[in-house]
């Protein structure tokens, strides 16, 4: 599914936190976000999600109407209640549960369980698990109805070397294979130059740049809207290296 | 292809299934013992004889079916509407302190009812009508006002739950001042009702109850999802496409209408829309499919065995059930929390 938004602004008080935004995602791509702590990122997926009031205009594939089969992910969320993880995982499926939950949506959660490798979760306490598999009960959330809009607020932040391969390589799978729209928050710059099909860079609520990994990340762009003198190196399997050397002026958040 | 989540699934769904199945039995058993025991012990099986209708004996079928049965029952379908309404309350508030005791609710109706009791030469109606009318409808009267004042700062959980003490310091401000205007007969009968009691009981309330609970079951079933998801966040909630500010205003009308009508013939038993919850939480989980039918199935089994207790600790003598559950509660619910380690909440 198409997503189009224009001008699409997100104000708490007097701060835009998201700023006249243009911005096109397509389906069977990823979009990745990047940008500096507080420069809307979040902001900007709760705007698509529905969470947030928003000015502007948000069309998916074309119409102004949210489709009901968005799976979102927040950045941070530590609910302490006696749900199992696989509860939490079919909450994913909320639209089409019944009230007796039926074998295929079982199949669908274990599937999902399975894909993410913590299949062996499944009957502990979501408010008992580490950071890294919370992350990861709630991937599986958002991918547990199939939905054809992903929004990731940081997927992989709190992941292991080996979970972060693996759910960047799940979410290309997923994106390609079902021709979902997928737009995920990133903050590894290397991650998203690697396995992101485009870039939105924002900076303190505008786009300051959008288009392939390559064009949005340069040495520019890192020194204006990070503060970072960084090099960037075309390194082994023709991967980008982002090597970051030393803070640049002054910066804040 | 994948045993493992799905049988961790199977197996906790049958957990909560033999839950049920266990508080039922212990519902009817206590139900059983509540109608044998009063001032005439009947033997449990001419009881459940005459229960069944199998029974040739006219003296228990009378003491059966005209005094103790609906008393039996009120205690069953009051306790029930306790423990649900506890139970969707601290679902909605995200709060295991909430229950209508606690939130200012029952304080309400029994303000209510004083108040009819304080003014009630005035009125042209019958008291019997008029007190439990005044207090369902202060019931409902808090019920709003905390909905509404917290609703002020968009009907948070922390807002809500702010509003329900302040009400609760409130009507209790309220009581006070009409007991302290109130006569000394008025005083006496006012400080009798908020002990509670079941003796009031007729088959004629206990329809009147019933049907109001019945009435919300249908609402409920069709938002055990929609509770459940709210367990995780008002946020991720509406993530999953919950309309939380409508599913909150739906369950505080449910709430009112389950508490009023339980408080409004029997008067305030606290306790239990507090205590269910939780015995039924730590047993089943949050999956509100089980957590709201075992609340209500452990409300039912703790007012009857309340009701039991308070004709059998001093033999001859009735204890007002509102004391005794508070008396058998407060220790079993500190067990109940201090016992339990899991990180709930
Ligand atoms: N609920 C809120 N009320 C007021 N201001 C907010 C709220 N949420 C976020 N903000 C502000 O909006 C701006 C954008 O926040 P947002 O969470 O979108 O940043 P972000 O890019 O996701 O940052 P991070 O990388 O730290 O997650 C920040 O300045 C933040 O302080
Ligand atoms: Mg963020």
């Amino acid at each position: 599914m198409k997503i189009e938004a224009q001008a699409l602004t997100v104000r708490y008080r007097a701060l835009r936190a998201v700023d006249r935004i243009d911005l096109v995602a397509v389906p069977g791509e990823i979009l990745g976000v990047v940008g500096p702590n507080g420069s809307g990122k979040s902001t900007l997926l709760k705007a698509i999600a529905g969470l947030v009031p928003v000015e502007g205009s948000l069309l998916f594939d074309g119409k102004p109407g949210r489709p009901r089969a968005i799976g979102y992910m927040p950045q941070d969320i530590a609910p302490r209640t006696a749900l199992t993880v696989v509860e939490v995982v079919l909450l994913g499926r909320l639209g089409r549960l019944g009230f007796r939950v039926g074998r295929e949506d079982l199949d669908a959660v274990g599937a999902v369980l399975e894909e993410l490798g913590i299949a062996v979760l499944a009957p502990r306490f979501i408010g008992e698990l580490s950071g890294g598999q919370r992350q990861l009960v709630f991937l599986a959330q958002a991918l547990a109805a199939s939905p054809s809009v992903l929004l990731l607020d940081e997927p992989i932040s709190a992941l292991d070397l080996r979970h972060q391969l693996e759910v960047l390589e799940l979410l290309r799978r997923v994106t390609h294979g079902r021709g979902t729209a997928t737009i995920a928050v990133l903050h590894d710059l290397n991650a998203a130059a690697g396995f992101a099909d485009m870039l939105a860079l924002l900076d303190r609520g505008c786009l300051r740049r959008h288009g392939a990994p390559a064009d949005v990340l340069d040495v520019d762009a890192l020194r204006e809207v990070y503060g970072v003198h960084a090099v960037i190196e075309r390194g082994a399997a023709g991967r980008t290296m982002i090597v970051p050397i030393g803070t640049v002026g002054r910066h804040q958040a | 292809m994948s045993d493992g989540p799905a049988a961790a699934y199977g197996r906790l769904a049958a957990r909560r299934a033999a839950v049920l199945v266990l508080a039922l039995a212990g519902l009817s058993v206590a139900g059983l013992l509540d109608v044998a025991t009063g001032p005439a012990f009947l033997p449990v099986g001419d009881v459940a004889r005459s229960v069944l209708r199998l029974s040739q004996d006219r003296t228990v079928d009378a003491i059966v079916w005209t005094i103790r049965l609906p008393v039996a029952l009120t205690a069953l379908v009051v306790g029930a509407a306790l423990g649900l309404s506890g139970a969707i309350m601290q679902t909605i508030l995200n709060n295991p302190l909430a229950s209508s005791y606690t939130l200012g609710v029952s304080a309400g109706a029994g303000f209510g009812a004083a108040l009819v009791i304080v003014a009630g030469p005035l009125l042209p109606l019958p008291e019997s009508f008029a007190i439990p009318a005044s207090a369902f409808v202060f019931a409902a009267i808090a019920c709003a006002a905390v909905y509404l004042i917290g609703g002020l700062r968009g009907a948070t959980p922390e807002m809500l739950v702010l509003a329900g003490i302040a009400l609760l310091f409130l009507f209790q401000a309220l009581l006070s001042l009409l007991q302290y205007v109130a006569s000394p007969e008025a005083l006496q009968q006012i400080v009798f009702w908020l002990f509670g009691s079941l003796q009031k009981a007729s088959w004629g309330k206990l329809l009147i109850v019933a049907l109001v609970v019945a009435a919300c079951l249908p609402v409920l079933v069709r938002d055990v999802w929609p509770l459940t998801a709210l367990r995780l966040g008002d946020e991720r909630a509406r993530g999953l496409g919950v309309d939380v500010r409508a599913l909150r205003l739906r369950s505080f009308v449910l709430i009112s209408a389950l508490t009023g009508v339980a408080v409004a013939f029997v008067g305030t038993i606290g306790f239990i829309g507090l205590v269910a919850p939780h015995l039924a939480r730590i047993l089943i989980g949050e999956d509100q499919r089980g957590l709201l039918p075992a609340s209500g199935l452990f409300g039912a089994l703790l007012l009857s065995t309340a009701s039991v207790a308070s004709k059998t600790v001093v033999p001859g003598a009735l204890f007002p059930i509102g004391i005794v559950t508070a008396l058998v509660g407060v220790p079993f619910f500190l067990w109940l929390i201090l016992g339990n380690r899991r990180a709930f909440w």
